[in-house]
């Protein structure tokens, strides 16, 4: 998990939003001026621009950003404004004219605001810029980073994230349908969806307290933490990570939990009962669960045991697949 | 607003590529899709490859499609289209199937058959394709054999003919399995077990 | 068996579509035929089983894949070099894959080697068919992939450490690849070694899927940074 949490505002631009429309919707805003504070090569202080814009949008509007270098921080509020704020980073001994190549684009069409940062050269990054957006709570929000954290609080419009090395962290969403990162965690705490994916490469995506119709969370070299997920369907993965999920389950729920190397371990509360399947090719199975109708079938006399559990715990409503290769499955929790 | 003036609404504001209008589109149907495909091909995974493939060609023909029938039809139409030319194109030259026309064999026993719904999926799954597509058309969507003779692109009298073998194939298939082997029982072949 | 010419007409009863006429007749054979009866029973049974069976909510991830493939043709239509090409191989991947899991879960289910089973053939032989039934999706599977990664190969536009990192997890997953693979030979009936084998070709495929998704995204934006008619409504600091 990281310890710093930097905020990545992802604005994706798109080429045909019209000029004209945008031109009439844009509420006009001072711009403060921009802040430049000297710096020579290897002296003290950053260099540092800054930049705002407020967007009238009303309460459902949206937001799209794509960043390339620097974190975002998004929190949702009360209120009928879109207020952006950016800070222009020039790292350390770059020159100063990189700074003023590096623009921030800005565009809005019918409630709909487009941000988007242009890098002068894409390949050699001389530069972050740091965003902190407030919005109507019930803003569609879609953000985007190469390189910078993403965080949103409290957007209960449709939300989506996507960092390549960046973290992402939501907290107290109510529309999250996607959060991803490759080489960065994933953390999603208090949110509701439909269908949520969180996706890492190599990063660790955690939950705590998801309510949603079906979610998704999964990873390759990293590890799933979750917690609470109140879900009529849930598929947690890994390749060689663990899997661990401590909570309850929804009646008539279906749940996967699977992992090739990593170990998948449930700790499952007393609430609903399910039906479980639990099987690995070299691991093994072991359960401390209350189980009834209970099958455990062990396949070879030499080499890997193939071991299967099947049993059922209370009222086995919700249904529960676990599946590793090499990995050990544990179940426990229940009275 | 009726059913038709809702859809053809839908369908302009698809092409118009206004957003969110395809997914209300793929949220509308996704379901019976998914369903369909995954029986007709007899598994989850496949079900979902599918139902990708389905859902893209409805967004590039959509441009083309003229109201001659429901919008439902004519997407389910493309989906078991899409289903049967993946299940000829799956078989394998050399590799045994069932031939369509073999007789059956005489019913011999009197107990009534205790199987429930995941037997009767696995069985489906068993089924030679041009009895299964008929079966998952008429006796678990509730197309009747006019239909699934457009649907298919066959007579009607084979629509039926084909549903009553995959009938008598299931009920075969069903009463030969003991109840509690699981798949993975099967291929491990298992056949002991303790508790 | 004289019964074998009831068979229709059972079935046509169980749909009610006889007239007054057949029905009679057929319900007169049941209460004189055990088996029949037994026959018609089941059926019903049947019928009713799939009546009830209920639909399948289709996975979250499908969606997306879905808003992904789409999107990416949108943009195909205005620039050819991401779109179709990575549509046209995206959708033969599906298909692959498709296939090869169809050969793959079916092999060992599939009546044939049941049948040979049932009749006492010798464990060695139902190896072999799994074993050549393996090969053949796996096969499928490495067409598929050898497609992606052909597309997913322009490093470039990535960070060096975002590809080595994708590199390095795309190892990862061929390690799960080839320990499945090892298994599968020593046992080719075991089901949780073929279900490993399967679930990390399709998780290969959606990271390179999704590599490419980025990438496509990447080239998209620095495209558009290049000043190729990018708006900007004057809005830059001072």
């Amino acid at each position: 998990m990281s310890a710093s949490i930097r905020i990545s505002i992802v604005v994706i631009a798109c080429l045909c939003v019209s000029r004209a429309a945008a031109a009439a919707d844009v509420a006009p805003v001072p711009t403060p001026a921009a802040v430049a504070l000297q710096a020579g090569t290897g002296s003290g202080t950053d260099v540092r621009e800054t930049w705002s814009r407020t967007f009238k949008t009303g309460p459902q509007g949206a937001l799209e950003l794509w960043n390339l270098a620097g974190d975002v921080t998004i929190v949702g509020g009360s209120g009928d404004a879109i207020q952006v704020e950016a800070v222009k980073r020039l790292h350390r001994g770059s020159d100063r004219a990189y700074l003023d190549r590096l623009e921030i684009q800005a565009t809005e069409s019918a409630g709909r605001v487009r941000i988007r940062t242009v890098f002068p050269d894409a390949k050699s990054v001389a530069a972050e810029v740091e965003f902190h957006v407030t919005v109507p709570a019930g803003t569609t929000v879609t953000v985007q980073t190469i390189s910078g954290d993403i965080q949103v609080d409290k957007v209960t419009g449709d939300a989506e994230a996507e960092s390549v090395s960046g973290d992402v962290t939501i907290t107290g969403a109510r529309r999250l349908v996607r959060v991803k990162s490759v080489s960065g965690d994933v953390t999603v705490n208090d949110a509701a969806g439909e269908t949520l994916e969180a996706n890492s490469v190599s990063g660790d995506v955690q939950l705590r307290g998801l309510k949603a119709k079906a979610c998704s969370l999964q990873t390759v070299s990293g590890s799933v933490n979750a917690e609470g997920a109140a879900c009529e369907r849930a598929e947690m993965r890994s390749v060689s990570g663990d899997v661990d999920y401590a909570g309850s389950l929804s009646p008539g729920g279906r749940y996967e939990f699977k992992s090739h190397s990593g170990d998948v371990r449930l700790s499952v509360g007393s609430g609903t009962g399910f039906s479980v399947t639990a099987s690995t090719f070299s691991g093994s199975v072991s359960s401390q669960l209350q189980l009834t109708n209970v099958t455990r079938n062990e396949q070879s006399r030499h080499g890997p045991r193939n071991e299967r559990l099947q049993g059922t715990f209370g009222d086995g409503s919700a249904q529960v697949m676990v599946t590793t290769f090499s990995g050990s499955v544990v179940l426990t929790g229940g009275k | 607003m009726d059913v038709n003036a809702a859809e053809t609404e839908l369908i302009e504001r698809c092409r118009r590529n206004e957003p969110g209008a395809f997914e209300q589109l793929y949220r509308d149907h996704s379901t019976r899709v998914y369903s369909l495909t995954c029986r007709l091909s007899g598994s989850a995974s496949e079900g979902e490859d599918l139902a990708q493939e389905v859902f893209v060609q409805v967004y590039r023909k959509l441009g083309s499609f003229r109201g001659e029938a429901a919008l439902g039809t004519w997407i389910y139409r493309l989906a078991t289209n899409l289903c049967l030319d993946h299940l000829r194109r799956r078989r394998v030259p050399g590799r045994e199937t069932e031939p369509l026309d073999e007789a059956m064999p005489p019913a011999t026993r009197t107990r009534p058959l205790t199987a429930d719904a995941m037997d009767l999926e696995r069985a489906i799954a068993r089924l030679p394709e041009g009895y299964r597509a008929a079966f998952v058309l008429h006796d678990v969507e509730g197309f009747n054999h006019h239909e699934i003779g457009a649907i298919l692109g066959i007579a009607e009298g084979t629509s039926k003919s084909q549903v009553h073998k995959a009938r008598l194939k299931l009920r075969e298939y069903l009463t030969r399995a003991p109840r509690k082997v699981t798949e993975a029982d099967t291929r491990a072949g298992v056949r002991t077990q303790r508790s | 068996m004289s019964c074998q010419r009831y068979h229709e007409a059972i079935n046509g009863w169980i749909d009610g579509s006889l007239d007054i006429v057949e029905r009679r007749e057929v319900e007169d054979h049941l209460h004189a035929c055990p088996s029949c009866a037994a026959l018609a029973a089941d059926l019903r049974r049947v019928k009713e089983l799939a009546a009830g069976l209920e639909r399948k909510t289709p996975p979250p991830a499908l969606w997306n894949r879905i808003e992904r493939a789409t999107r990416a043709s949108e943009r195909g239509r205005r620039g050819p070099r991401f779109g179709p090409a990575w549509m046209a191989v995206a959708a033969a991947a599906i298909v692959a894959v498709a296939m090869a899991v169809a050969l793959f879960v079916r092999g060992p289910e599939a009546p044939a080697v049941a049948t040979r089973t049932d009749a006492g053939a010798t464990p060695i032989e139902v190896a072999r068919t799994v074993e050549a039934e393996l090969r053949l999706a796996e096969q499928h599977y490495e067409n598929a992939i050898a497609g992606l990664e052909q597309l997913a190969r322009d490093r470039q536009l990535l960070d060096p450490d975002v590809a080595a990192t994708l590199q390095r997890n795309l190892q990862v997953i061929d390690g799960a690849i080839a320990e499945s693979r090892t298994a599968l030979q020593a046992q080719p009936g075991s089901h949780p070694a073929q279900q490993s084998l399967f679930d990390a070709f399709r998780t290969k495929i959606a990271l390179l899927e999704d590599t490419i998704y980025l990438l496509s995204e990447i080239r998209r934006n620095s495209q558009a940074s290049n000043g190729s008619g990018a708006e900007t409504n004057g809005d830059q600091s001072s």
